[in-house]
């Protein structure tokens, strides 16, 4: 075996992985040790909050859209029936 | 303290010496899985999953032992479990790679420090998975992440000639696949 050849093939294929000491990595798995829950089941309640949140939103511009339209309408009968007693 | 007296705290209810633990391995577990996956974020999370599955087994764990190479097993037997699991990677035949990328993988060769370019780490990448898997992965052990014929033997449950003869081989099987893409000048 042709050491140069191997030594070429090593720097460019096969170069050792350097990996520096990450306290953030340590406190990821000490939590995961003191909840061992899967990731989904972690994420579940902050999901369902999200949805939750999102309707509610989502029914509130509803609502205060249909609010703005029935005092469209309320307004425009309003103006009406005075302009007839006017008359 | 050595990791022996902080197993036997942990089995004795001290739940935070583990951190100890964690906090010596980390680097070359994290290392080990970064050479199987080639991917950072998946080999930060299979170390992670390696080490609550050893602190999970840990009762199991034999006294007399070591801990880390009994760690690094548990780790590189579950990034091969990821690895089968990628059903739908695209894999290289040799022949085909060459035909595509033979002109790059040269250039590759006669400029390794540009390796750290995207599309250069893809290449080396793809010249790695296109190595029978037994092949590659006792390269990846040995020669990325300098673990010892003993360590390879404890990992991949062989005996010492066996991790000598298979490397041996494996470092043959390369040199030839890449011998023939180098003008003689290069060799």
């Amino acid at each position: 075996m042709n050491d140069e050849f191997w030594k070429k093939i090593t720097q460019t294929f096969l170069k050792k992985v350097e990996v520096s000491p990450d306290e953030h990595f340590v406190t990821r798995v000490m939590a995961r040790i003191e909840d061992p829950q899967p990731a989904w089941k972690r994420w579940l309640v902050p999901s369902f909050g999200a949805v939750f949140a999102s309707v509610l939103f989502a029914l509130t511009v509803t609502q205060d859209q249909n609010d703005l339209s029935a005092e469209d309408l309320l307004a425009d009968d309003v103006v009406e029936f005075n302009l007839e007693e006017l008359s | 303290m050595t990791d022996s007296k902080i197993i036997a705290d942990v089995l004795s209810g001290d739940k935070e010496a583990f951190t100890e633990l964690v906090r010596r391995h980390h680097t070359k577990t994290i290392g080990l899985c970064l050479s199987l996956l080639r991917n950072k974020t998946e080999a930060e999370d299979a170390a992670q999953d390696a080490f609550l599955k050893a602190y999970q087994a840990l009762a199991t764990f034999k006294e007399g032992a070591q801990f880390s190479t009994w760690l690094y097993q548990i780790a590189y037997h579950h990034c091969l479990d990821l690895l089968r699991k990628r059903t739908r990677e695209k894999l290289d035949s040799w022949d085909a790679l060459l035909e595509e990328k033979g002109e790059q993988i040269h250039q590759l060769m006669a400029s390794p420090s540009t390796e750290g370019a995207a599309e250069n780490t893809d290449l080396v990448n793809r010249v790695l998975k296109a190595l029978p898997e037994d092949y590659r992965n006792i390269l990846i052990l040995r020669e990325i992440n300098g673990f010892s014929y003993e360590e390879i033997s404890d990992l991949l449950r062989c005996s010492l000639d066996a991790v000598k003869g298979r490397l041996k081989r494996a470092r043959e099987d390369l040199e030839e696949k890449l011998r023939h893409l180098l003008k003689p000048s290069d060799v």
